[in-house]
C-alpha cells in the first residue's frame, strides 16, 4: 500500500485508536496508522465511517478525508461489496442491487403501492461534463 | 407545514417499515410530505470511497430539484442526510465546483431545499405539546432506549446536533407519546455499518455491545433512525435475551393510532408484536 503523508499537525497522542469501535473489537484501521505512521498492519477499508476519531482529534485533523482519499488511491483494494455497489451507481444509478419487478414484488408483498426506480444512467451523466442532465 | 420528502432507497426498499412509518407518522402530526419528483440515489458509503466527485454530484442534483419546490429537504435516512449536508455545503462554499454543477444541472444554487433530518423537523418545527395532543394510544410503562448511532450526530460541527455525545431529540419525542426514554451509556456509540457487508463478526460485537447497554439499563426495546443500524441491531444481536429493535416512526405510529404498521412487525428479525401483546399496544 502506498501510504499518504502523515499529517504534520498529529502528535501522535493516540487518542483516535481509544475511541475506535474497530480497535475497541481488535481490528485496526486507519487510527493505528495515525498512532504510528510506520505501521502497516491495518486496512483503511475497516472503517465504520463513526466519525469518532476526527471528533476526539485534539489536532482537528481530518482523519476521515485522509482515510478517503487513501481508499480512492487503492480503489482496487475495495472489498467485493464496495465495488459492486459502486458499479451499481455507475449502471443503474443506485448502490442496491435490486430491480423494478424485485422492488414490485417485495413491496406488494407487504401491501404497499409500487414506486418506480430511479433514471439508471444518472451517475454517468453526472460524471459527464455536458449541460442540462436533469 | 410542507416538505419536500426525500426517501432515499432503503425505506422503499429494504427498510419498507421505516419509510411506511415516517409518511404515516408526518401525515397523523399534520406534517405534509410532498415526494421529490425523480429523486435519485445519495451514493451511500460507496460512492465517496471511490470517487468523489460522484459523491457530490449525486446528492447535489437532489438539492437541486429541492430547490425547485422552495420546501426544506426532509429523510429519514441519516446516510441520505448527511450526503446531502454535504453537497449542500459543496455547493454553498466551493465556487468552482457550484458552477460545474450549475452547468450540468442546469439550475441557480440559491441555498433553497435546505437537507434535514426528520428528528430535527419533528422536534424543533412542532411542539412537544402538538404532538402529546394527537397520541391516542400512550405508550405507557414501555421502557425505551433511544440509539441514535454515529451518521446522524457526527461530526458535530457538521450536522449541528444538539449533542453529540448525549442527544435528547429522539427520548424527547419518544417521551412525548407516553414511553419512558431510559438514559443509558450506547446512544452514540457505532453498531459496525457497512462492515456487515465484508466483517459480519465486527459488527456482531458491536451491536451485541449496544443491546447489551440497552438490557442493563432496563430497556424493553430499542429505537432507532437508521437503516443500517436496524438491520445490524435487529439481525446481529447476541445478548442474554432478544430485544426488539423499532424505528422511533414505528413506535410514535403506534401511539398516534395509525393503522397498518401491524402488517410489517413481521419483517423484524426479533418479532416485536409479544412485547406489544404483553403491553396491550397490540391486540
Amino acid at each position: 500500500m502506498t501510504a499518504l503523508a502523515h499529517p504534520q499537525e498529529c502528535l501522535q497522542c493516540g487518542l483516535c485508536v481509544t475511541v475506535c469501535p474497530v480497535e475497541m473489537v481488535g481490528g485496526h484501521a486507519i487510527v493505528t496508522f495515525m498512532a504510528d505512521p510506520t505501521a502497516t498492519d491495518f486496512s483503511v477499508w475497516l472503517c465504520t465511517s463513526c466519525w469518532r476519531c476526527q471528533e476526539s482529534c485534539p489536532g482537528g485533523i481530518d482523519i476521515y478525508g485522509l482515510m478517503m482519499a487513501w481508499r480512492r488511491q487503492e480503489s482496487d483494494t475495495a472489498p467485493e461489496g464496495y465495488r459492486v455497489a459502486f458499479e451499481h451507481i455507475l449502471a443503474h444509478g443506485q448502490a442496491m442491487a435490486v430491480s423494478q419487478e424485485e422492488l414490485d414484488q417485495m413491496r406488494a408483498a407487504w401491501g404497499l403501492e409500487p414506486v418506480r426506480l430511479p433514471p439508471p444512467d444518472v451517475a454517468r451523466r453526472l460524471l459527464t461534463p455536458s449541460p442540462a442532465v436533469r | 407545514m410542507k416538505y419536500s420528502y426525500y426517501p432515499g432507497c432503503t425505506a422503499k426498499t429494504t427498510s419498507v417499515e421505516f419509510g411506511f412509518s415516517t409518511e404515516a407518522v408526518c401525515e397523523a402530526l399534520g406534517v405534509e410530505l410532498v415526494e421529490l419528483e425523480d429523486w435519485s440515489c445519495c451514493g451511500a458509503s460507496s460512492a465517496h470511497s471511490l470517487n468523489h466527485e460522484l459523491s457530490l454530484a449525486l446528492p447535489a442534483r437532489n438539492v437541486a430539484l429541492a430547490q425547485d419546490t422552495h420546501l426544506d429537504l426532509v429523510t429519514s435516512c441519516p446516510a441520505c442526510y448527511q450526503n446531502s449536508l454535504k453537497a449542500d455545503r459543496a455547493l454553498r462554499e466551493d465556487e468552482a465546483w457550484r458552477r460545474k454543477m450549475e452547468e450540468t444541472l442546469d439550475f441557480r444554487y440559491n441555498g433553497e431545499g435546505e437537507p434535514r433530518h426528520l428528528l430535527d423537523v419533528l422536534s424543533h418545527d412542532l411542539s412537544l405539546d402538538e404532538i402529546r395532543a394527537r397520541v391516542v394510544k400512550p405508550l405507557k410503562g414501555l421502557k425505551v432506549a433511544a440509539y441514535y448511532g454515529c451518521v446522524l450526530v457526527r461530526p458535530p460541527e457538521f450536522t449541528g446536533w444538539d449533542d453529540a455525545e448525549h442527544p435528547m431529540t429522539m427520548d424527547r419525542l419518544l417521551e412525548a407519546v407516553g414511553a419512558e426514554a431510559v438514559d443509558w451509556s450506547y446512544k452514540v456509540d457505532c453498531c459496525g455499518a457497512s462492515l456487515t457487508l465484508s466483517r459480519g463478526e465486527i459488527v456482531t460485537k458491536l451491536s451485541s455491545r449496544i443491546v447489551n447497554g440497552a438490557i442493563e439499563a432496563g430497556a424493553d426495546c430499542i429505537a432507532t433512525a437508521c437503516g443500517i443500524c436496524q438491520i445490524n441491531l435487529d439481525t446481529r444481536q447476541k445478548c442474554e435475551r432478544e430485544v426488539p429493535i423499532f424505528y422511533f416512526t414505528e413506535l410514535m405510529g403506534i401511539a398516534l393510532g395509525v393503522s397498518g404498521l401491524e402488517k410489517m412487525w413481521g419483517k423484524h428479525g426479533v418479532d416485536p408484536r409479544p412485547l406489544l401483546r404483553e403491553r396491550g399496544f397490540l391486540a
